[in-house]
């Protein structure tokens, strides 16, 4: 469905996209991940039109996006990081302003208003001036204007940027609602919000993509483990008693709470671990296993590629 | 054919919606109702004044002069009315401009335009339409006191109509201008004072340029580029063709150039 190929984008001397190059099929959901000025909203707003590309193509539906531009961006929805909203609109008519101009049938444009109101629960806003609703209604009405052409493909940058936790939840939910029925890609660089809605990832770091993949896919990749052990009076004798287990790479010891490294072959590690406690009179309190999360991920990659902007 | 003209209602609907989006924002905010009020206090004092000199100068006239036909109303009383019109107009219509593309690239709303399936024509035209619908509400307040004259004068239609149809020429340029010049900043101070040297430079530099050079081929060239001269065509009670083809043709260009200013901003 989008197929990026070589995407390159200079401003004067700065290289903002090094020859970017991934593709999502119809109907994924996809994060586009990566620290704060690493080129997510170049490569968005590239995709959506909005900038055009240094070298490279963008492709939607097998249409480059500057060879076809009406055509690729009927199918297409955009939510920019700030919401394109005009204050002195009403909501109602606002969505009605964005049906036309994005060539919402005349006899479809009342029903397709309210059926995007519908989805994205702006019914009780639905006859105000945007200016006076709140931060997360606004990006809601974001939403619904990406909406209003029922786009086979959405394109939302950063769209739970400055929400309060509510407000962050309830937008989380909206877009998990959402990638039912269109291929979406989600920028951000907020990990728990890819690990809540999206099945692949692609992490852009300083304008190159540096992984892409499945979420499960990279957690395997990485396929470190870890346990905490915490204890009621730490020794140094039970230091060393953990560290002569089999399958343990390292142990370190935090006032009480011994993080232990755990080599990947390594199958009863958890169960040696709590009989080497209780054995040893030490007082055992807790035992927990480390998950490694997209954060580990996304911080080892940044780290092992030159560090974050 | 059917096809085709689909095509060309879904592309006209699309430009009357961005028309009619900017028109009501122009026309509800404060700053349209405070020129109109402004412009009407200008206006009427002109008016006015002009009506008082032409009254006095009719009684004082000689018998003989007022027998053969007297003054002519429209060069005492319409004449100063449309030149304060004009004068106005310089300064109004950036005032109306500045916001079209500068607000939208201030606020980012300009990427709802860019993303949606609209050409860049699409969007100058539209904006262009709805300053000129604007504008057309200011000249349509000003041509109340022709028909207020007309209440207790009898005079010949043709040259009031005819410099009325001239000054929306001659204001298609300034809002074309306008346009221009708010696509080619995205501060709205700096796109109003842009717009406003834009309408002083083509009122006043066509008509000194022409002394510059002896050669006859630049001298009638730039006579032909001389806005105010055509201007003055209309307001003289003639419709001569080529002026009216020359300011469609500016105002085709000038709207070109703004297709061109919004296609630059996505390779910059």
């Amino acid at each position: 469905m989008i197929r990026v190929q070589n995407l390159t984008k200079k401003y004067g001397d700065r290289l903002a996209l090094d020859q970017v190059s991934f593709s999502v099929a119809g109907g994924e959901v996809v994060g586009f991940l990566g620290p704060n000025g690493a080129g997510k909203t170049t490569t968005m707003r590239i995709l959506t039109g909005c900038l055009a590309p240094t070298s490279g193509t963008a492709e939607i539906d097998g249409k480059d996006v500057f060879e076809y531009p009406v055509q690729t961006k009927e199918k297409l929805g955009y939510l920019p990081e700030i919401p394109p909203l005009y204050g002195d609109m009403y909501v109602e008519d606002y969505l009605k302003y964005v049906g036309q101009i994005k060539r919402c049938p005349a006899r479809q444009l009342k029903d397709q208003v309210d059926s995007c109101v519908k989805k994205t629960g702006l019914s009780q806003v639905r006859s105000r001036l945007i200016q006076n609703l709140s931060k997360g209604y606004r990006q809601r009405v974001g939403i619904a204007q990406a909406l209003m052409n029922n786009p086979d493909v959405l394109i939302l940058d950063e769209p739970t940027v400055g929400l309060d936790p509510a407000q962050v939840i309830e937008i989380r939910g909206l877009i998990g609602d959402l990638k039912h029925h269109h291929t979406v890609i989600l920028s951000t660089h907020i990990l728990s919000e890819v690990e809540a809605n999206c099945e692949r990832v692609i992490i852009i770091h300083q304008g190159k993509v540096a992984v892409t993949g499945e979420l499960s896919e990279l957690r395997q990749k990485m396929h470190q483990k870890s346990l905490s052990v915490r204890v009621e009076q730490p020794s140094s004798q039970l230091l060393s008693q953990l560290q002569a287990l089999d399958g343990v790479k390292e142990v370190q010891d935090e006032r009480g709470i011994y993080n232990i490294s755990v080599s990947a072959e390594a199958s009863n590690v958890n169960d040696l671990v709590a009989r080497t406690v209780i054995d040893s009179g030490a007082g055992f309190l807790e035992l927990k296993e480390n998950k490694f999360n997209l954060e580990d991920i996304f911080i080892h990659i940044t780290r092992s590629q030159g560090g974050g902007s | 054919m059917q096809v085709m003209f689909n095509n060309l209602g879904v592309y006209v609907r699309q430009i009357m919606a961005l028309t009619k989006k900017d028109f009501f924002q122009i026309i509800s905010s404060p700053m349209f109702f405070i020129i109109l009020g402004v412009s009407c206090f200008f206006w009427s004092f002109v008016y006015v004044r002009s009506l008082i000199v032409f009254a006095s100068e009719s009684m004082a006239m000689p018998v003989q002069m007022a027998q053969e036909g007297g003054m002519n109303i429209h060069y005492y009383v319409f004449f100063p009315l449309l030149a304060q019109v004009n004068l106005l107009l310089l300064f109004i219509v950036p005032a109306l401009t500045m916001r079209l593309f500068s607000e939208e690239r201030k606020l980012q709303t300009f990427d709802l335009l860019m993303s949606s399936p609209l050409t860049s024509a699409q969007i100058v035209i539209g904006k262009f339409c709805s300053a000129y619908k604007c504008s057309f509400i200011i000249i349509s307040v000003s041509f109340i006191y022709i028909l207020i004259t007309s209440l207790f004068a009898d005079f010949n239609w043709t040259m009031p109509f005819l410099s009325y149809l001239g000054l929306l020429l001659l204001t298609a340029v300034y809002v074309s201008l306008g346009v221009l010049a708010s696509a080619l900043s995205s501060s709205l101070v700096l796109s109003t004072i842009l717009g406003v040297v834009f309408n002083v430079f083509i009122w006043i530099i066509t008509n000194q340029i022409k002394d510059i050079s002896s050669n006859p081929i630049f001298s009638e060239l730039v006579e032909y580029l001389n806005i105010p001269m055509h201007f003055e065509q209309f307001v003289m009670g003639k419709f001569v063709i080529s002026s009216f083809c020359f300011f469609i043709i500016i105002v085709t260009f000038l709207i070109f150039l703004t297709v061109k200013v919004i296609d630059i901003l996505r390779w910059r």
